[in-house]
């Protein structure tokens, strides 16, 4: 630490006798006083310029004089200020919404070209882009959109959970305002738990990572909530046929602080309820309850403390619960079996900006993150005579306090420092069965059968320093030090970070990153049933954490309106957590779940193109991934290498959206991805056990697969369209949006799932199933 | 221009409907696999009689399933080359291959390797070796232990066995528990039958039950993998047997012995493996899994093995 101040402390002296000044504040909507994250701020006489923070901040050091700040932000006016310094000046800007909409697309930098950002492998999505596109059912899914991005794959049909280049979801550190959320699924995947009409901006990083990110192997998604406006009572309300949303924003003390709350629904238990009860009123002795909804709720405060201090708090609750209950009656006696499926999630973050001096600033940040998942079932049997009941309950779940401090430090235009440290204590609940059996015997049993709960401590510090060498050469350079304590052990881990952009001639820029990131936390996943069974698991005494390398080589260029980057990866991993090969973890009585998985290797390689076309009335972009995945376990496949489950050779997605009038615009999506990798038994076999006593053998014949994925899915492909009518509210000032949208417009049934099967002659084949045809749906929208 | 578009959605919204209705969205043709050699051969020094179970493997849906290959030849070797065993279709009983070498197999030192060839498949191969042989001791004492299960209560026998690793390696062994029985509702004295036996919870110490058409088999397989030092490391390693006596017209124990196997690793992961297998065929939340196998074709084993058997003195 005292290296660290001494280092700021030359720069400080360095920057002083260059005769500079320091350029700070915040820069945000004009009306709504929302920070704009990413915001630019460039000098136009020193062509220096800078982005805002995640909290709207800014600290540009220009030389003493007069100087012209254009400041820049996607979907807002650009404005240019005279500023003449003699002294360190604090100067907010405000931008006015509205004047640009149609230029809003995937980046939030305007100066900032693609071939001029050091940071390669990070993509940004406007969410007032995300809410144009079309959704299943007319829900709009940031993490969906998120799958449209190169070297950002789908797990399948409809799923929401994200496989960035070549890793698994585990390994992608998904952030809610700055807090780690375990399970981001709604509906068993097929939407996320992100509501967009409560998200300010997101973005996602997937190689490269500057020194400040760590924790996961395969990428950083960053979401922000609203702050919630400063300055009047807003309210946004969409009806769609899956679920119904309200969010409401205002001011708790007119430009002080504010607050936002949003909530979100499903009605589909709600809808079927009357149906149920009507079968039900049929039959006096059998009757089936099924039950399934999901909720979610967002809130936020913001209180502007000082010109210098902020602080924010911010929520999520979110819960899915899914459940049969069948009640059977014959008179004399009665059954009754309620299954139950639940999870949820919660978090909680409260947040303390700090300006120290105009060019040091601190984010300091407590958080709460909780996972549960619950599973059981229990039967009731009645008769006259006696009662007898059998229940299991299995539970795991996984629960975080965090404390975090981040500094950035900004000594001139050309030159960035960010350092900090994070301690975070874990405990995990990696699963139990709780179980209660009564058959009228004198002591019913009722015991926890189960591993016991896992406390860990995670620690790091990282130094991250962006300088430019030249006019050419820009460089991001840091180290990441993780540490892990568990179980009386402890784990050192030291992350070297670069990333480099050098401008070649007429414009190109030729980019390289290198990156190693640790991992202390693991998810495992059952790949046999495609439930949320996930359990999350810690590295312990016996388990070594994930670790990666990966490096990125890469060209990018601005050609006009359209912005092209051509990047290849390499990425190799060690330390990769799977269930062995036949391995049952729920429900088992075993209670070392240590004993049930196996660690491995794994590497993954590609190329990814993505060319967008940021401005005019037709925006979007066309991805492109070629890339190979790969595993080996010593106890899976024989031990030799297979093809990972979502190895995708070829994945493609054309996105674009068109504003045909101010009240009409249209968005399309076509998507094509290689089959998914399938392991099915298709080859029966015979061997013995020997049969010592009688010196003879026991036969037995068994179905087993040839190879670990060796099969192919067929491909998937798919059109999505929509078409969105804006109009003005008649009786006050607003909006109402109607949101036509079709999903698989051209009715392609993509295969979900895939089985053994023979075909009308008796001849051996595989049968694919869908689950989601042409779907067409319609949304409501109002704004006021 | 809307009603064409209207026109046009509802006709695949219709269309879609009766697709979903019928699910299937493509009918892949089932690859095809050449059927290749499946060969299976355990054995240990102790043995006479070496049984080598060689059958072809068959697609999944192939109603006939996999067949004994009749005209395979089987043979063992040191490995210099030199031929230890052969077997012939003239050795095939029923259908296994066995050889009745006329007195134990012995001890075979070095690597030992699997040949099988037959007409019209590529031909397979295995090595494997031998484990050295090891010293073991037995404490018994009946009537140790009472459990309740399912409301009764169950007196168990206990055993103790300390096994002592001779090699530097890390061993791994079987036990097999057997008993004789006077049976006391018929009054006839039963032939050697397998005990069915369970650890204390101990890491060194798995539980393999092998499940079949008209066969249910339970055995121990312990190994010092676990243990930080393997030289003392299988010692005091707690059995527990069900002991029937006190049941009214019950099975009266008067012989018990115990079979010791040292086995090689391979035989150790065809062991976990083929038991894990036939557990998971009656659970839903298992993995998929593939079977081990060290043979050249994927299908098999090729074990070795060093036996010892302890008589327990039960007086």
């Amino acid at each position: 630490m005292r290296f660290l101040f001494t280092l700021l402390g030359i720069l400080s002296i360095v920057a002083a006798q260059a005769q500079t000044h320091t350029l700070s504040g915040h820069v945000q909507d004009s009306s709504s006083g929302e920070q704009l994250i990413g915001a630019t701020i460039y000098c136009e006489e020193t062509r220096a310029g800078v982005a805002a923070n995640v909290y709207g901040f800014y600290s540009l050091t220009l030389p003493e004089g007069k100087h012209t700040i254009v400041v820049t932000y996607i979907g807002y006016s650009t404005e240019k200020y005279e500023v003449e310094l003699t002294e360190d000046v604090k100067l907010n800007f405000n931008l006015v919404a509205g004047t640009n909409l149609d230029e809003a697309v995937v980046t939030g930098e305007s100066y900032n070209k693609i071939e001029d950002q050091v940071q390669m492998s990070k993509m940004e999505v406007p969410i007032e882009q995300v809410k144009r596109l079309p959704a299943i059912g007319g829900e709009v899914d940031l993490l969906k959109v998120l799958q449209l991005l190169p070297g950002v794959q789908s797990g399948g049909e409809g799923t929401s959970g994200l496989y960035v280049r070549g890793g698994s979801p585990d390994q992608n550190l998904m952030l809610l305002d700055g807090v780690p959320l375990y399970s981001v699924n709604h509906l068993f995947g097929f939407f996320s738990v992100f509501n967009a009409d409560a998200v300010k901006s997101m973005s996602i990083t997937k190689g490269g990572y500057p020194a400040r990110y760590g924790g996961r192997l395969s990428s950083i998604l960053e979401i922000y909530m609203k702050d919630g406006h400063m300055k009047e009572y807003h309210a946004d309300a969409t009806v769609s046929v899956i679920a119904s949303k309200l969010t409401v924003e205002g001011p708790l003390v007119k430009d002080k602080a504010s607050f936002m709350i949003s909530g979100r629904r499903t009605y589909l238990d709600l809808l079927v309820s009357p149906m149920i009860n009507a079968i039900n009123s049929n039959s006096t002795d059998v009757t089936t309850d099924p039950r399934y909804f999901f909720y979610d709720l967002n809130g936020k405060v913001n209180w502007k403390v000082t010109d210098k201090d902020r602080i924010y708090f911010s929520a999520f609750s979110g819960k899915d619960d899914f459940g049969i209950d069948t009640k059977e009656n014959y008179g004399q006696s009665s059954t009754s079996m309620d299954l139950g499926l639940d999870w949820a999630n919660e978090i909680q973050a409260l947040r303390w900006n700090h300006e120290w001096t105009p060019r040091l600033f601190s984010n300091t940040t407590f958080t709460h993150s909780e996972y549960l998942f619950n599973t059981g079932i229990d039967i009731t049997d009645m008769t006259d005579q006696d009662t007898t009941r059998m229940a299991a309950l299995y539970k795991s779940g996984i629960e975080d306090y965090a404390g975090k401090i981040d500094f950035e430090y900004a000594p001139n235009a050309r030159h960035f420092v960010r350092f900090g440290v994070n301690l975070t204590h874990h405990t995990f609940r990696p699963g139990a069965t709780a179980l209660e059996l009564d058959f009228g015997q004198e002591n019913p049993i009722d015991t926890l059968v189960g591993p016991d709960d896992i406390h860990s401590n995670e620690a790091y510090g990282y130094f991250e320093d962006e300088f430019e060498l030249g006019e050419r050469i820009k460089i991001n350079a840091g180290i990441h030090a993780s540490m892990l304590l568990v179980q009386d052990t402890t784990y050192y881990s030291l992350q070297p970070r670069l990333a480099l952009n050098y401008k070649m001639p007429k414009g190109l820029a030729l980019k390289l990153s290198y990156a190693e990131m640790s991992q202390f936390v693991n998810l495992l996943t059952n790949e046999g049933l495609g439930l949320p069974t996930d359990l999350w698991v810690p590295s312990t005494k016996n388990i070594r954490p994930q670790q990666s390398w990966q490096v990125a080589a890469g060209l990018a260029k601005t050609f006009g309106d359209y912005e092209v980057s051509l990047e290849g990866y390499y990425k190799e991993m060690d330390g990769l957590l799977s269930y062995k090969e036949g391995a049952s973890f729920m429900f088992s009585l075993d209670t070392d779940w240590e004993e049930q998985v196996t660690q491995g290797i794994g590497n993954s390689y590609g190329a990814e193109l993505l060319v967008q076309k940021k401005f005019g009335r037709t925006t979007g972009w066309l991805g492109y991934t070629l890339s190979w995945s790969n595993r080996q376990f010593d106890d899976i496949n024989s031990g030799n290498w297979y093809p990972f489950t979502y190895d995708r050779r070829h994945d493609v997605s054309i996105v674009v959206n068109h504003e045909f009038t101010d009240k009409w615009n249209g968005s399309a999506v076509w998507v094509y991805g290689t089959g998914r990798a399938l392991t099915l038994s298709e080859t029966a076999f015979t061997a013995y056990i020997p049969d010592n006593i009688n010196d003879g053998i026991y036969t037995f014949s068994a179905e087993v697969p040839f190879d670990k994925n060796s099969f192919r899915m067929s491909p998937y492909h798919r059109l999505d369209l929509s078409l969105t009518r804006t109009l003005p509210l008649e009786e006050r000032e607003g909006e109402k949006h109607l949101v036509f949208s079709v999903y698989n417009a051209y009715n392609n049934l993509n295969p979900f799932f895939a089985q053994t099967d023979e075909d009308d002659n008796g001849n051996p084949v595989i049968r694919e199933y869908g689950i989601f045809p042409i779907i067409p749906s319609i949304a409501w929208r109002v704004n006021f | 221009m809307k009603k064409i578009a209207l026109i046009l959605l509802s006709a695949l919204t219709f269309a879609s409907c009766e697709k979903l209705t019928e699910g299937v969205v493509h009918v892949v043709e089932f690859p095809q696999r050449d059927p290749v050699i499946s060969a299976t051969l355990i054995a240990s020094n102790a043995d006479s009689l070496i049984h080598a179970y060689v059958t072809s493997t068959a697609s999944v849906l192939d109603s006939a399933g996999p067949q004994v290959i009749q005209d395979a030849v089987i043979t063992l070797e040191d490995s210099d080359g030199n031929v230890l065993h052969s077997f012939t279709s003239e050795n095939e009983v029923d259908t296994v291959y066995v050889l009745n070498i006329g007195e134990d197999l012995g001890q075979l030192e070095g690597e030992v390797t699997l040949k099988v060839t037959a007409p019209d498949f590529d031909d397979v191969e295995s090595t494997t070796t031998m484990p050295s042989s090891f010293t073991a001791a037995i404490e018994y004492t009946p009537n140790a232990d009472t459990v309740m299960m399912w409301g009764l209560q169950m007196i168990q026998d206990q055993y103790i066995v300390h096994l002592e690793n001779t090699s530097n390696l890390n061993e791994s062994y079987i036990l097999e528990f057997e008993g004789r029985y006077f049976d006391e509702f018929s009054g006839e004295e039963t032939e050697w039958v397998s005990i069915y036996a369970q650890s204390k919870p101990d890491p060194r110490v798995a539980e393999v039950s092998f499940f079949g058409d008209n066969f249910w088999v339970n055995r121990m397989l312990v190994s010092d993998e676990t243990v930080p030092n393997s030289s003392t490391g299988l010692h005091d390693l707690f059995f527990l047997t069900e002991n029937f006596s006190g049941i009214e017209g019950g099975m009266q124990l008067i012989e018990a012995r115990v079979r010791i196997h040292s086995i090689s690793d391979e035989l150790e992961r065809y062991y976990r493996n083929v038991s894990q297998f036939m557990e998971n065929e009656f659970s839903f939340f298992a993995e998929p899994m593939l079977m081990y196998s060290n043979v050249s074709s994927g299908f098999g084993c090729f074990g070795l093995a060093s036996e010892q058997v302890f008589e327990v003195d039960i007086d």
